[in-house]
């Protein structure tokens, strides 16, 4: 029994502008289990507009449970801006507007009356460069379950630890938790910066391009990771080296100029594109 | 996978909820905070304006005499039974250590400028850069009383008179914006982009050539913004130019005799008079006048900075 | 040819401004320093002053000076770390926003003397409040908000986009993110600022002669009952400050020790905003490399 309420506009609350989710997920005992592969997002002829500027144009894709889909593209093609719209980074962004659905587990989170901490608190983000506060690496960690209500100093040591240990660093930093984050290096930096985004028990995680400004051996330790990752989460990474989507995703999205040209399985786009531009693009006849 | 998610779920969507009651406080809390400082500010303007004002509406002065007329004696009645309130020393005192100061310290704030950013940026950073946050951080008084103290007997003994007047005044003042002015030439000055330096060396012209014709003239803009600013420093500085002025409400024959600005006058008669007295009156318009030269010199820097964009 | 030597005669005199500028300091500090230190002494610090003898001392201008910034640092701070964070991170940019950065920039520019002659008006005449540390720590926080907002706002604005994008992005609402992200991580320019414009108003006199007045009434020290008239506390007593004595001893010229009082008192002016330069500089890298490292 999937259940999905979503409380929006209640004439009999004043809260104008509180769409809030509240869900209950699917469970994967239950018979509504059709296919072995579970649409978990999916976007609807999504466009963007950088104020006049149509930067997305009209992308639909599906992005499955507990797989990691890669998109990739050259520069400038509108592959960040589009994983910025799934967890609605977009909006911070001053004239920018996005038309279209954007649909979560069924829920339109471009809806008006979505409530976006909610949506990322659901749909974690890493970003290019780590970004890890001038915190210790506790306080780092801890950030998003302490400012969404879990104050039980027990509980959060649990899930610090609990994240580290996903994230692959637990290891490398269990002594020294209170030290800052900022004096850990590139590659533990922004494991730390996956574990940040794990502790807050996200059921899709965005990388956009999150190896890129990492030496080679973290580059190796963070793809190895999302490996792990997908046992738990759905990753959706935005990469511009072509190697690493194709060893690390089961899906591929090639993007051209804000425009979806290909969607498959990595495999399959790899070997057999089916676009002349997709495989211009793979066999590097452009940049 | 999924009782995680429902255990977590309840107690996040009231969160969600809260939080967009955090965003509105916050929003709300700073906004009127800074609705604050504008309702202070347009709170200073109508009161200056309207005392100041009413020396012409109450006591029925004529602006064209207190513009510029000489004598200041804001008691007594003259033949039209108008009070005798000739601001022009006044006016001219303050244009006059303004002027000059800034005309005096011009070149040592660029020439401090240039030196800290062209000829030895390394020394200019460790050493120039305390010097100028030091003199900054002097209080005026100090700056007046060494005045007092210094460059009065100094005048005094080296020239005719007393010592204090313009002259005393124009030194005081030209240590006194000097900080100012070069701090903010250094900012003009770095702003140039150094590909312009860079191609004026390859073109073979020397180190001087190069600043004199591409760095200044780049930063022109921006230096007479410097200028503005500390003449705008200089017109609105009280206490330390009231202290070696002289303060005589006459227009002095020379720099060496007392003479007065619209601040000094300021500061000495306030304590003396009544309020709603026309003497009181007076004095107000005075303030009103340092009000709206403080208004001009921002309109002027607004102009200049405009003008950069199109240099 | 002619322009190497142009060039070389440039330099040097570059050179030579740049060494008259040092000397200039130097002599303003040591000038200023030597004459005062030598009349510097405990009993200087504490007494009160004398009105016709010479002997008198700062004591209670000190104290004064002391409790004004204290005073007026505690109202400015919140009121400009609000103004700064708006301008910071609301403030869109339209007309709106312009024509606040004009309304702040008017009041930055104001004379100090109409700052105080307002707080003359408002304060102690309008408001009834007469002269008064009231009046004068209100006043003060006019003349230092402008600066401390803009402060605030730069050492806000410093901090990189991608912290914003970092809590934004754990579902943290903005307000929260300024918070607990962003001003911790421009405290150290923000205690900075705090402590540059502290300088700056505990130097400031033009305000403060028709605001908190130019006499301080016996000061009993050991009653710390704010109420009580001969409290130190009371807000609503007349409170000369270190630097709008120094003009009046000097204006009034009526005590015969009158160079060595404002020697003195300009010597203890001056070593305060030394230390309080310094100490700005040093106690912002202290912060910086807690935050930072360890």
């Amino acid at each position: 029994m999937a259940t999905t309420t979503l409380m929006k506009e209640n004439k009999a609350s004043s809260n104008v502008r509180s769409g809030v989710m509240t869900m209950t997920v699917p469970d994967s005992s239950s018979e509504n289990q059709l296919k072995s592969e579970n649409v978990v997002l999916k976007t609807n002829s999504l466009r963007v507009f950088y104020g006049n500027h149509l930067a997305i144009k009209n992308v639909s894709a599906s992005f499955m449970e507990n797989r990691v889909t890669a998109l990739i593209g050259p520069s400038g093609c509108g592959k960040s801006t589009y994983l910025r719209s799934l967890n609605r980074m977009n909006d911070e962004i001053p004239g920018c507007r996005i038309e279209g659905e954007i649909l979560y587990r069924g829920i339109d989170l471009n809806h008006p009356q979505a409530n976006v901490f909610d949506i990322r608190k659901r749909i974690g983000m890493v970003f290019q460069r780590p970004n890890p506060f001038a915190k210790s690496i506790f306080e780092n960690v801890a950030f998003g379950p302490k400012h969404h209500g879990v104050k039980n100093k027990q509980l959060l040591e649990e899930i610090v630890e609990k994240s580290l240990r996903k994230a692959a660093l637990w290891d490398e930093v269990k002594d020294r938790l209170h030290r800052s984050a900022l004096a850990l290096s590139g590659g533990q930096q922004q494991r730390l910066c996956i574990a940040r985004a794990l502790a807050m028990e996200p059921d899709v995680l965005l990388l956009d391009e999150p190896a890129s400004a990492l030496d080679p051996v973290s580059t190796g330790k963070v793809e190895e990771l999302i490996e792990e990752l997908k046992k738990d989460y759905t990753v959706i990474i935005v990469t511009h080296n072509m190697q690493q989507a194709a060893r690390i995703s089961d899906y591929t999205a090639f993007f051209y100029m804000g425009e979806l040209v290909e969607f498959g399985e990595t495999t399959e786009l790899f070997t057999n594109p089916k676009k002349k531009q997709t495989e211009d693009y793979i066999t590097g006849n452009f940049g | 996978m999924s009782d995680r998610v429902v255990e977590w779920t309840k107690m996040k969507s009231a969160r969600a909820k809260s939080k967009i009651w955090i965003e509105r406080r916050g929003r709300m809390v700073t906004l009127l905070c800074v609705a604050f400082m504008v309702f202070v500010a347009a709170s200073i303007l109508y009161f200056v304006t309207s005392k100041g004002l009413s020396t012409f509406v109450i006591n029925k002065a004529s602006i064209t005499d207190f513009l510029f007329g000489k004598e200041w004696d804001p008691g007594k009645l003259d033949k039209e039974g108008k009070p005798v309130v000739g601001a022009l020393p006044m006016i001219e005192g303050s244009f006059a250590v303004t002027l000059f100061s800034a005309l005096i310290c011009a070149p040592f704030a660029i020439g401090g400028a240039v030196f800290m950013t062209e000829i030895s940026p390394k020394f200019g950073k460790r050493i120039l850069q305390p010097v100028i946050e030091l003199l900054v951080g002097i209080p005026s008084v100090v700056y007046g009383f060494t005045g007092l103290s210094l460059v009065v007997p100094f005048l005094r003994d080296h020239f005719s008179g007393s010592g204090f007047g313009i002259a005393a005044a124009t030194i005081v003042l030209t240590v006194m914006i000097l900080p100012t002015m070069m701090s903010l030439s250094v900012d003009a000055i770095l702003a140039v982009p150094a590909s312009l330096r860079e191609a004026s060396l390859a073109l073979g012209a020397t180190r001087w050539q190069t600043i004199y014709k591409v760095v200044l003239r780049t930063a022109r803009p921006g230096i007479l913004t410097a200028m503005i600013f500390g003449m705008a420093r200089a017109f609105g500085e009280a206490l330390a130019v009231q202290m070696v002025i002289g303060n005589s409400a006459v227009i002095p024959k020379s720099l060496m005799e007392p003479a007065s600005t619209l601040t000094s006058i300021l500061t000495m008669g306030m304590g003396n008079t009544v309020m709603g007295q026309v003497e009181n009156n007076a004095l107000w318009t005075l303030a009103l006048i340092l009000l709206l030269m403080s208004l001009i010199f921002i309109m002027i820097v607004r102009i200049l900075g405009r003008r950069r964009t199109f240099e | 040819m002619k322009a190497k030597i142009a060039d070389r005669i440039a330099t040097v005199v570059f050179y030579i401004i740049a060494l008259l500028l040092v000397l200039l300091l130097a002599g303003l500090l040591g000038y200023i320093l030597l004459k005062g230190l030598s009349h510097i002494s405990w009993h200087f610090i504490t007494s009160p002053p004398e009105s016709f003898q010479a002997g008198g001392g700062i004591g209670p201008q000190l104290f004064n000076s002391l409790y004004l910034l204290v005073l007026t640092m505690l109202i400015s701070v919140p009121l400009s770390l609000g103004a700064g964070i708006y301008m910071a991170e609301y403030a869109k940019k339209n007309i709106w926003t312009n024509i606040l950065r004009t309304v702040i920039e008017v009041l930055s520019s104001l004379p100090s003397i109409v700052v105080g002659l307002f707080g003359f008006l408002f304060f102690v005449i309008s408001m009834g409040w007469g002269f008064s540390i009231l009046s004068g720590a209100l006043a003060l926080t006019l003349f230092n908000l402008p600066l401390m907002v803009r402060v605030v706002e730069d050492s806000i604005r410093g901090v990189p986009s991608s912290q914003r994008e970092a809590g934004l992005a754990l579902g943290v609402s903005k307000w929260e993110t300024i918070k607990h992200v962003l001003l911790p991580a421009a405290l150290p320019g923000i205690i900075t600022g705090i402590i540059l414009a502290s300088g700056r108003v505990f130097g400031e006199a033009a305000a403060l002669i028709y605001t908190a007045g130019m006499s301080s009434p016996n000061l009993d020290f050991t009653n710390w009952n704010p109420f009580s008239p001969t409290s130190p506390l009371n807000p609503l007593r007349p409170a000369e400050t270190l630097a709008v004595h120094i003009w009046k001893v000097n204006g009034e010229a009526v005590i015969p020790d009158v160079n060595a009082v404002s020697s003195g008192a300009s010597a203890v002016l001056v070593l305060f905003i030394l230390v309080f330069n310094v100490s700005a500089r040093w106690i912002g890298k202290r912060i910086y490399r807690r935050m930072t490292s360890s």
